[in-house]
C-alpha cells in the first residue's frame, strides 16, 4: 500500500450502518490503518430459511418483482448468494479502505485480543448508545487505563450525558428532533424527512474532522482524549442560521423551493426519460434567477413575450407573481432535455442544474473527469462502480481504492501484527471468539 | 509541536461552505481571522435576516462567524495585497470560496512564495472538469448532489432541505480537508492546494444510491415521509398532537413496536415478517396504527416507545429545538447577547480539548484589522495610511 497523508495512525471502528462507518471510512481513505471491528451478527445472517422470504428472493431472480430489503441491501444484480453477508453494496460501499476483523469481546480471549489492539491503537471510533458503549467494554474509562495517549470519538445520536442520554436513534429520527425535518417541506404541507438519512453523513463527517483534530492536539500535549459527539447536536449544527433566525425573530423559516432574496427560483419538470429502460421517470431542473441581469438574460433566452411583463421587471414584481412565472417557466422547460436545457441556460449566465438521479451521478462527465467515479474488484462480488473521495489533494496522488472487508477477513493478520502466535490464533478460532461467518439462523 | 491553538487560519470565503469549514476549525481552538472587504463580506447580506437589528443582521453571517477576529481589507489594489501576504506569509491555512479560474489563479500567486501553506478551496463543482465554471445558488447545490431528486412527494416537485445544508456538508469535509493536509505537512513539511466541491460531497453522503445504479441500475425515487422505498416504518407519522419519527427497521424493533401499540399479532404476521415487506404494504400498517397515535400526544408516543427500546423522536419546531432539555442540559446553546437578550444558537458542536470555553460573538466590520495587522509586524504609521488610503477598515469611526 502506498504511503497515505494518515499512514502509521491505526484507527479502530467499532461502528454500524452509517455514521460510524463513514468515520473509518474516511479516514481509511486518507491513508489511515482502519481495522473494522465486527461481532457475528454486525451484517445480519444467512438468508432466513423463511418460505415467505424465499418466494420473494426468487420473484426478484425471476425480474418480476423486487423484495424492497433486498434492493436497499444492493445485492449485485440483486444475486444476495452465496455468501450475502459479504456481497451488499451498501456495506462495502461504507467500508472500502478498512481490513475486517470479527471478534466475540465478551468472551475470555475476546478480551484479551481487544486490551492489544487498544494499546497498539491510536483512535477507537464507535457509534453505539452510551448504554451499548458500556455493555461492550469500549468505553473511554476501561480503554484509557491501557492506553492513555488514545483518543475515543463516540458518536451516539443524542450523546453521552443528557436526560435523553439512552434514547435510541436512527438519523431520520434526529432529523425529527433537529427541528430539520419541520423547516423542510413544501409550503402547504407538513414536515419533510431527507431522501436519505442525512444526518449519518454529516455526523460521520464531523466525526472524522473530530479525529483529526484530536491526533493533532494530542501530537502536541501527549494527551489523548474522549469525544463525546451527539449527531443531534451536529445536524442541529449545520440549521444554525435557522435555528439563530427563530430565537430571535419568533418564526420558523418557510417552507418550499423559492429563495428569500430572489426571484423566481424553483424546480421546472422537463422531459421524461426512461434511464434504466423499465419506466417512464419525471425529470426537472432547478433554476435560481439571483438579479434583474440575470432575468433579463433568461428572458430573451425563453424567448416568451409573456414573461417579458413589466410587472416582471424587478424582483419585488418577481416574488409577487411568483406562482405566475412558475408556470409559464415549466411551460417552456417541460418538452425540453434537463441536460441540454442546463448547458445552455448555464452558457447564458443563468445558474440552472438538472436534478441529478443517482444514475446521471454515476454516469456524470464532471464527475468523471475529476475521477470521483471509482471502482474496485471487490472479492465474491466483481469489478463494480462507486462514489469515490470528494477532497482532492495536489500533493497526493488519487486516493487508493481497496474492497471492504470480508466478514472476519484479516481475524488472522490482524492477530498476528497484535502479536498471538499461531497457536494462540487457533484457540480463539476453536474457543469461537474469531469467526468469519453470521451465525446460522433457522426462521425469520 | 504545534497544538490546535497554534493554528492560524485565513477565511477568505463569502460562502456558507468556507464560512463553516473555518467556523468548525474556530470551535476546535484554532486562530481563525476573517478577510472580508471594506465594504463587508457578501455573507452579511445573506439571508435570514434579522429585522429586530439595525441595520439588518444576517443570521448566517452573526452564525457563521462566531470566534473569528475580523479584518476589513480590500486585497485587489497591490497594497492590499501585499498586506494579506504579510497575514499569509504566517498563516498555516486559507480557506476561499472563489470560483475556480480565480481560485487557481489565487493560488498560483500565493504559492511560491509560500509553500507550507494549505489552500483549501471550496467550490460548488470543483476546481477542474466540465462543470467547474459554471453557476451555482444552494438550490442547484441540492440538484447536483442528488438529494434534490430523492426528497419529497413522488407525484409533485422535488423539494430541497430548508437550509444551505449541502454547502455546509461541503464545508465539513473542507475542514476535514485542511486538517488532513496538515498531518501530511508535518511528513513532507509541503502545503498544497485542497479542492473540494459540495457536488462530490453530496454524492459521497447517499446512503446506497449510486452503488444502487451501479449494482442493479436502478433509479431511487422520492418516498415522501417513508424511508428510501426500502424499510418501514422509518418515517414520519401523525400522532394526536404532531408528528412524531418512529424508526423499526429491524425484527426486534418491530416486535417491540407492535406491542407497544397494542397489537401483538401484527408482529407474528408473515406479510409483515421484514422491513422491506412491510414497506409496500406501508399503508395498511400505518392504518393499523392510527387509532393508538392519534389518540396520544407526541411526548406520550416517544416515551412510550423509547422505553420499548424503539427508535422514536417527536418532530420538533425550530422553536422547539430551542428550549430542548437534552440541547440545554449539554451546554450546547451559545448566546450572542447583540442580537437581543436570550437570543440562541448552536455553540461548540462537540467539545474537543482544545475547545473555546468562552463564547465570542461575530466580529463587526473591521473589529480587528489594526491588532491582526500589528500582529503581523506591520507599523502603526503603515496601517493608518492603508486606512486612509480606503485599502482596510478600521473599526470604529473608521468604519464605513
Amino acid at each position: 500500500m502506498a504511503e497515505g497523508m494518515l499512514s502509521g495512525v491505526r484507527v479502530v471502528e467499532f461502528g454500524y450502518a452509517w455514521a460510524g462507518p463513514l468515520v473509518g471510512r474516511t479516514l481509511g481513505d486518507l491513508g489511515a490503518d482502519v481495522i473494522k471491528l465486527e461481532q457475528d451478527v454486525s451484517r445480519g445472517g444467512h438468508l432466513p430459511d423463511d418460505p415467505v422470504l424465499r418466494a420473494a428472493l426468487d420473484d426478484w431472480r425471476r425480474g418480476e418483482a423486487v423484495e424492497p430489503m433486498l434492493r436497499a441491501s444492493v445485492f449485485p444484480d440483486g444475486e444476495p448468494e452465496p455468501e450475502p453477508w459479504n456481497r451488499a453494496g451498501i456495506f462495502n460501499k461504507h467500508n472500502r479502505n478498512k481490513r475486517g476483523l470479527c471478534a466475540d469481546l465478551k468472551s475470555a480471549s475476546g478480551k484479551k485480543i481487544w486490551r492489544r489492539l487498544v494499546k497498539q491503537s491510536d483512535v477507537i471510533v464507535d457509534n453505539f448508545s452510551p448504554r451499548g458503549v458500556k455493555n461492550l467494554g469500549i468505553d473511554y474509562e476501561t480503554v484509557r487505563e491501557w492506553n492513555p495517549g488514545i483518543i475515543s470519538v463516540s458518536c451516539t445520536g443524542y450523546g453521552h450525558t443528557g436526560p435523553f442520554r439512552q434514547r435510541v436513534s436512527y438519523g431520520p429520527v434526529l432529523e425529527a428532533h433537529s427541528g430539520a425535518a419541520s423547516a423542510t417541506g413544501y409550503v402547504e404541507g407538513g414536515p419533510m424527512k431527507m431522501g436519505h438519512a442525512f444526518p449519518d453523513p454529516i455526523g460521520g463527517l464531523h466525526g472524522a474532522f473530530a479525529v483529526l483534530a484530536a491526533l493533532w492536539e494530542r501530537d502536541a500535549t501527549g494527551q489523548g482524549c474522549f469525544v463525546d459527539l451527539s449527531q443531534l447536536q451536529t445536524y442541529t449544527s449545520v440549521a444554525g442560521d435557522l435555528v439563530l433566525e427563530t430565537s430571535a425573530q419568533g418564526q420558523a423559516p418557510a417552507r418550499g423551493n423559492r429563495s428569500r432574496s430572489c426571484a423566481p427560483q424553483g424546480v421546472y419538470r422537463c422531459r421524461d426519460e426512461s434511464p434504466d429502460a423499465r419506466e417512464s421517470m419525471d425529470m426537472w431542473i432547478a433554476i435560481t434567477i439571483e438579479d434583474d441581469d440575470a432575468w433579463k438574460r433568461f428572458t430573451i433566452l425563453v424567448g416568451d413575450i409573456r414573461l417579458e411583463d413589466d410587472r416582471f421587471r424587478d424582483t419585488s414584481g418577481r416574488f409577487e407573481y411568483h406562482d405566475e412565472i412558475d408556470a409559464l417557466i415549466n411551460e417552456w422547460t417541460r418538452p425540453q432535455d434537463r441536460f441540454e436545457l442546463a448547458e445552455r441556460l448555464q452558457a447564458a449566465d443563468i445558474t440552472a442544474l438538472p436534478a441529478m438521479t443517482n444514475g446521471d451521478l454515476v454516469q456524470s462527465a464532471h464527475l468523471r473527469d475529476r475521477g470521483f467515479i471509482v471502482e474496485w474488484d471487490q472479492p465474491g462480488v466483481g469489478v463494480y462502480e462507486y462514489g469515490g473521495f470528494p477532497i482532492h489533494f495536489s500533493d497526493w496522488g488519487p486516493t487508493e481504492m481497496h474492497p471492504a472487508p470480508q466478514l472476519g477477513g484479516d481475524n488472522r493478520q490482524i492477530c498476528e501484527e497484535l502479536g498471538f502466535s499461531v497457536e494462540e490464533i487457533d484457540g480463539f478460532v476453536a474457543d469461537g471468539t474469531l469467526v468469519d461467518q453470521p451465525p446460522l439462523t433457522g426462521g425469520r | 509541536m504545534a497544538g490546535m491553538s497554534d493554528l492560524r487560519v485565513l477565511d477568505l470565503s463569502d460562502q456558507v461552505s468556507g464560512a463553516y469549514a473555518s467556523r468548525l476549525l474556530a470551535t476546535a481552538g484554532a486562530d481563525v481571522t476573517l478577510i472580508e472587504p471594506v465594504d463587508g463580506s457578501s455573507l452579511r447580506s445573506r439571508p435570514p435576516l434579522l429585522t429586530a437589528t439595525e441595520p439588518n443582521r444576517s443570521a448566517a453571517f452573526e452564525y457563521l462567524s462566531a470566534w473569528k477576529r475580523g479584518v476589513a481589507l480590500d486585497w485587489s489594489s497591490e497594497a492590499g495585497f501585499d498586506a494579506l501576504g504579510r497575514l499569509l506569509d504566517q498563516a498555516d491555512v486559507v480557506v476561499t470560496t472563489m470560483a475556480a479560474a480565480d481560485a487557481l489563479a489565487f493560488d498560483r500567486r500565493i504559492r511560491a512564495e509560500r509553500p507550507p501553506l494549505i489552500h483549501v478551496s471550496a467550490t460548488s463543482y470543483g476546481l477542474t472538469g466540465p462543470w467547474a465554471g459554471w453557476r451555482s445558488s444552494d438550490l442547484t447545490d441540492w440538484a447536483a448532489g442528488g438529494y434534490l431528486y430523492i426528497t419529497g412527494d413522488p407525484l409533485r416537485e422535488p423539494l430541497q432541505g430548508a437550509g444551505p445544508w449541502a454547502s455546509y456538508v461541503g464545508g465539513i469535509a473542507s475542514a476535514v480537508g485542511a486538517l488532513a493536509a496538515l498531518h501530511a505537512r508535518r511528513r513532507t513539511g509541503r502545503g498544497q492546494l485542497v479542492d473540494v466541491g459540495t457536488m462530490e460531497t453530496m454524492a459521497s453522503a447517499h446512503q446506497w444510491s449510486l452503488a444502487m445504479w451501479s449494482h442493479q441500475g436502478r433509479i431511487k425515487h422520492r418516498a415522501n415521509n417513508r424511508h428510501a422505498e426500502a424499510h418501514h416504518p422509518v418515517s414520519l407519522m401523525q400522532v394526536g398532537d404532531g408528528w412524531v419519527c418512529i424508526a423499526a427497521p429491524s425484527q426486534a424493533q418491530w416486535i417491540n413496536l407492535c406491542v407497544a401499540l397494542d397489537l401483538p399479532e401484527m408482529a407474528d404476521d408473515p406479510r409483515y415478517a421484514t422491513a422491506g415487506l412491510r414497506y409496500d404494504v406501508a399503508e395498511e400498517i400505518d392504518g393499523r396504527f392510527a387509532p393508538f397515535l392519534m389518540s396520544r400526544t407526541r411526548t406520550e408516543v416517544v416515551e412510550h416507545l423509547q422505553a420499548q427500546h424503539v427508535p422514536a423522536s417527536a418532530v420538533l419546531s425550530m422553536d422547539e429545538v430551542l428550549v430542548d432539555e437534552q440541547l440545554e442540559a449539554r451546554a450546547y446553546w451559545a448566546y450572542p447577547e447583540d442580537l437581543g437578550e436570550g437570543v440562541k444558537m448552536p455553540g461548540v458542536p462537540f467539545v474537543l480539548p482544545s475547545s473555546p470555553t468562552q463564547f465570542k460573538a461575530a466580529p463587526t466590520l473591521g473589529a480587528d484589522s489594526a491588532s491582526v495587522l500589528d500582529e503581523a509586524g506591520m507599523q502603526r504609521e503603515e496601517i493608518e495610511s492603508l486606512a486612509a488610503s480606503g485599502v482596510i477598515g478600521l473599526s470604529g469611526a473608521d468604519c464605513g
